[in-house]
């Protein structure tokens, strides 16, 4: 009709998918950007649960309106209004009531203390062992006898309080010297001067090591034994110096390069063992 | 105090849309509504031109640019289709063909905003 003007349009011959959909992915893209930084400066990784929550939906809510032009932008728009609204909501209910807090954020947890691997949070946490050495390790620490105490926040970041022997051993665990390997030992073949590489290493410091889990909640980690090339006759051979004659009371048993064995048992404080395993260049 | 004012204005903001929402379908479908009714009972007296079908074709081009914003747009343009091809019906005089797609159009314009009320059932 003469005179009608379309508000909407563009032009007379604008009528392009493409430049339709170039437009409202620009309006999609500045909506988003205002509502990221009307939530906050919090960086993925640091993120609280339901924080991640809305950005894997909020992904989601602008794609759809961006590339479907058969839906109006608006239901893309207010979705995302409507997760700023619960952000913002969802924030204030956490820091003004603890309890809520809890709920909706959840507690950091301590996994490890100076009496060991907390086993029982770290089921909780639905998490391994090797899990919490990935954790660790993400951490800067590479043994469990450099961590005091070991937590996971909220936001799934692992912060770690350095034990004082940073790497010497834990202070609430006790360390053992000496390996009584008898021989037959798949490390055994050079016990002499084993022992004197063990008293050099009271005085100097040890070089770097990587410890391998071989021991998991009472089981023989196999793929990891088989590159320390150490059998289950070894290990119980270890444990029969702490008095202790099977694999299923131990909770976690690693070995590093330089032969010290950090050990769990069930019940007990953990503790670190000096052997004389020779086969640290494996891995 | 700012978090307050963002959820204040992100709210009011999400109201306002929707009040404005229900307001123009409500309009213009109850419009739609009393045309598609008007039509039927001058086609089925055979008494319908098409210059009306026309004028009612170019009420609903305008009118639907607000919608829209609101109405997934597929459901527009089947109204735009049932309307030019019963305008065309209408031109050949094949008023029975011109009936049916009235019909439909009646039936849209109860339905359409029925699935747009703020009902328990349409949040689920």
């Amino acid at each position: 009709m003469p005179g009608d003007v379309n508000v909407f349009s563009l032009g007379a011959h604008t009528k392009n998918i493409m430049l339709i959909i170039f437009f409202r992915s620009i309006i999609i893209f500045i909506v988003l950007l205002i509502v990221m930084r009307l939530m906050g400066k919090r960086q993925i990784g640091e993120m609280q649960p339901f924080e991640l929550v809305i950005t894997l939906v909020i992904s989601e809510l602008a794609c759809i309106p961006m590339a479907d032009v058969s839906i109006p932008i608006m239901y893309g728009v207010i979705a995302i209004f409507t997760l700023l609204i619960l952000h913002h909501v969802v924030a204030i209910l956490s820091r003004s009531s603890i309890g809520l807090r809890k709920v909706i954020c959840g507690r950091p947890t301590i996994v490890i203390t100076p009496n060991g691997i907390n086993f029982k949070e770290l089921r909780s946490l639905s998490m391994s062992v090797s899990d919490l050495l990935e954790a660790m390790r993400g951490a800067g620490y590479f043994s469990f006898d450099e961590v005091e105490y070991g937590i996971f926040e909220t936001n799934g970041k692992f912060s770690v309080l350095q034990s004082d022997g940073g790497g010497g051993g834990s202070s609430g665990g006790s360390s053992l010297s000496g390996d009584a390997a008898p021989s037959g030992s798949p490390n055994n073949g050079a016990g002499g001067s084993q022992q004197q590489g063990e008293s050099g290493q009271q005085k100097t410091q040890p070089p770097p090591a990587l410890p391998l889990t071989l021991v998991e909640e009472g089981k023989l980690v196999k793929s990891t034994c088989k590159i320390a090339q150490v059998n289950e006759d070894w290990i119980l051979r270890q444990l029969a110096r702490i008095h202790e004659n099977s694999v299923r009371n131990v909770l976690v048993a690693t070995l590093d390069n330089n032969g010290k064995m950090f050990l769990q048992q069930r019940g007990k404080k953990p503790l670190t063992l000096n052997t004389q395993f020779q086969g640290g260049e494996n891995w | 105090m700012k978090k307050f004012l963002i959820i204040a204005f992100s709210l009011i903001g999400v109201l306002t849309l929707g009040f404005l929402e229900q307001t123009w379908i409500d309009r213009d479908f109850k419009k739609l509504e009393s045309v598609a009714t008007e039509l039927i009972a001058e086609t089925e007296a055979h008494t319908l031109t098409e210059s009306k079908v026309k004028q009612v074709n170019d009420w609903w081009t305008k009118r639907k640019q607000l919608l829209h914003i609101y109405i997934p747009h597929n459901e527009i343009r089947d109204i735009d289709f049932w309307l030019s091809e019963a305008q065309g019906y209408i031109a050949n005089e094949h008023y029975d063909l011109a009936l049916a797609q009235f019909s439909i159009l009646l039936d849209a314009a109860k339905t359409i905003p029925e699935a747009f009320l703020f009902r328990i059932e349409n949040i689920f």
